[in-house]
């Protein structure tokens, strides 16, 4: 299926954005730094907006990213969404109600998993943690694939060239 | 007559925007001051990870709502759909005042109601800091990362900091915000 670019202007910022937001979110081992744990600008930037315990952290080289495994996947998934949006609007149609029910699912999913979790029900990990993150992050992006991509279906004019 | 129509039609989002923002930074405010005296009400254990840091995975979800809630607020308010690019540049604003607000009630917190809460809670890191039994080298550079009470550049950075990725985050929430909530497809 063919489609269309749109809002560009809009489009650039938010891909640069999300992919600098996720970059500075693998923290200070991916630029070769070597710090005390939790103590890096990288740090510094999610201080407020991540828990960033070093335990529930993925790490490259030694380092513990600045953001939790959760927030990766959330960052990631849209990150990634983002950069294959024109990808995705060629082979998928994204229908909104569907996408915000899968938002609202994930949600759940999410604060359900850190509930039992908290109450000992079940031990979750730094895979499953990132996996439902991504799940969140994904599908938050996917809504927005319309808005910049949007499937333009075959037209009489284009039939036969 | 012209001009009541043109209202109409693009009727003023500041009011939702102060609605989003001032819900956000109310909430984050309460919890960063609710965590800094949790923190020094406690025992420095010489963890790396303390109550402050623990209530922040709270307030990420906070942090990032203003967005949402400033653009349902606007499209609901006034039954009107608009562009997700208006939803962005209404989610900023929300996150820039929420950084506003917060660092506002911060300042007037800790000059005149508490004074001594900045310093109380810097004692409290440099402790924690000790527990790590670190070098001296290593004490200097985490130093680094951690405000002096009080002082201007360590407002600047978090208010600039607070900005930036508030803003960031509050434009993508609101981009979502508008296409869930003011969006005239299906």
């Amino acid at each position: 299926m063919e489609v269309k670019a749109q809002q560009l202007k809009l489009y650039i910022p938010l891909l640069i954005t999300s992919v600098s937001l996720l970059i500075i979110g693998l923290g200070p081992g991916l630029f070769n730094q070597t710090t005390l744990t939790g103590y890096s600008w990288q740090h510094k930037v999610f201080n407020l907006l991540c828990h960033q315990d070093p335990y529930r952290s993925f790490a490259i080289n030694g380092e513990p990213m600045a953001i939790c495994a959760r927030c990766l996947g959330i960052y990631g998934s849209f990150a990634f969404v983002v950069l294959l949006m024109q990808l995705i609007g060629r082979f998928l149609t994204v229908i909104n109600r569907l996408v915000v029910k899968l938002i609202m699912i994930t949600i759940v999913l999410n604060l359900v998993d850190v509930f039992f979790n908290g109450i000992g029900i079940w031990t979750n990990t730094l895979h499953s943690r990132f996996l439902l993150g991504a799940f969140f992050g994904g599908s938050l992006a996917l809504i927005l694939t319309n808005e910049f991509f949007k499937q333009i279906g075959n037209s009489e004019e284009s039939y036969g060239t | 007559m012209e001009h009541e129509t043109m209202e109409n039609q693009n009727p003023s989002y500041w009011t939702s925007v102060l609605i989003g923002g001032l819900i956000v930074g109310f909430i984050t405010t309460i919890m960063s001051l609710g965590s800094q005296y949790m923190t020094i009400g406690s025992e420095p254990t010489g963890s790396s990870i303390n109550l402050t840091q623990i209530i922040g995975i709270l307030s990420c979800l906070v942090g990032a709502i203003g967005g949402v809630i400033a653009t349902r607020h606007y499209a609901k308010e006034f039954d009107i759909t608009f562009p997700i690019g208006k939803g962005a540049l209404i989610g900023f604003l929300a996150g820039v005042v929420a950084v506003a607000f917060s660092s506002v009630i911060g300042v007037i917190w800790t000059y005149l109601i508490d004074p001594d809460l900045n310093q109380a809670f810097y004692d409290w890191q440099i402790a924690n800091l000790e527990a790590q039994n670190m070098t001296d080298d290593q004490m200097e550079m985490a130093m680094g990362f951690i405000p002096k009470p009080g002082s201007t550049s360590a407002l600047i950075w978090t208010v600039g900091i607070g900005l930036v990725v508030m803003g960031a985050l509050n434009a993508i929430s609101g981009l979502i915000g508008a296409k869930i909530f003011a969006s005239e497809e299906d």
